[in-house]
């Protein structure tokens, strides 16, 4: 099976868990994903998650963290963070903590923080930021 | 959890090219994993998001813009008056102190939720 495949059976899985045990606190959790789904999502770069996973893993390891569904390995660098309301996910670099926002990637899994602009070296704006390091997951009708 | 205050208009620059370190201009207010999964326990940031139209969430980072931090001192001070909880009415006075200062400097401030630091 592979990573989307996971991914939307964890997700199904998870609002079902929290459904019967009308855990409130874990939904309205899990609404926020969605509305920064709504909110966002045209502002963001589609990607496949599968194509993602098998280039940046090699054993990919599936956790849920409260509302959300990481995948890592202990050989890669990488992390990827999915959204358990919303198929999105953003990247991070472990070689960075994630105490810091600059942890977060693009898709050509470089730093978003700085941009280069007339060939001066410009800290991206959070918006921007933000833009380039969310991902909407490509999402084919067979799943 | 972090939370980000500029103190002046350097300090927004600084917090807007993401500086890590706390300067003269940028304080940053660091929350253990424990205190904001306790926090999120407590539904505070549900609370946050509605009154200040924002969403706070794990692995992101949200501004509450200078027009919203009367609403967010008005909401955590209901929800201290309404608790006994007193570990939650410690962390809550944290961000009374936080959304005081950053009314005072007039700027505004940022929240950064990483959960643990290390996964």
């Amino acid at each position: 099976m592979g990573a989307k495949s996971l991914y939307l059976d964890n997700r199904e899985k998870y609002k079902e868990q929290i459904r019967l045990a009308n855990d409130i606190k874990a939904q309205e959790a899990l609404n926020r994903g969605y509305e920064r789904y709504k909110k966002y999502k045209l502002l963001w770069e589609t990607l496949d998650l599968d194509e993602i996973v098998n280039k940046l893993f090699s054993n990919p390891i599936y956790t849920n963290i409260g509302q959300k569904y990481v995948i890592t390995d202990p050989n890669s660098k990488y992390i990827i963070y999915c959204d358990n309301s919303a198929s999105y996910f953003r990247i991070g670099n472990k070689e960075i903590p994630n105490d810091q926002k600059g942890h977060y990637l693009g898709s050509n899994l470089e730093s978003v923080l700085n941009e280069t602009i007339n060939g001066k070296i410009h800290g991206t704006s959070k918006d921007k930021r933000e833009s380039l390091s969310h991902f909407k997951m490509k999402i084919n009708k067979k799943g | 959890m972090k939370v980000y205050l500029p103190l002046n208009e350097t300090g927004i620059l600084e917090l807007k090219q993401c500086v890590e370190v706390e300067t003269e201009n940028l304080k940053i207010y660091k929350f253990s994993p424990e205190e904001y999964f306790y926090l999120e326990s407590k539904k505070y940031f549900d609370f946050l998001n509605s009154e200040c139209s924002c969403i706070i969430d794990l692995f992101e980072d949200e501004d509450i813009p200078n027009d919203k931090l009367n609403s967010a001192l008005e909401i955590t001070n209901i929800l201290i008056n309404q608790s006994t909880d007193e570990k939650f009415i410690e962390l809550a006075k944290k961000f009374i102190k936080i959304f005081e200062l950053a009314i005072k400097c007039n700027t505004y401030i940022n929240i950064y939720c990483y959960g643990d630091p290390v996964i």
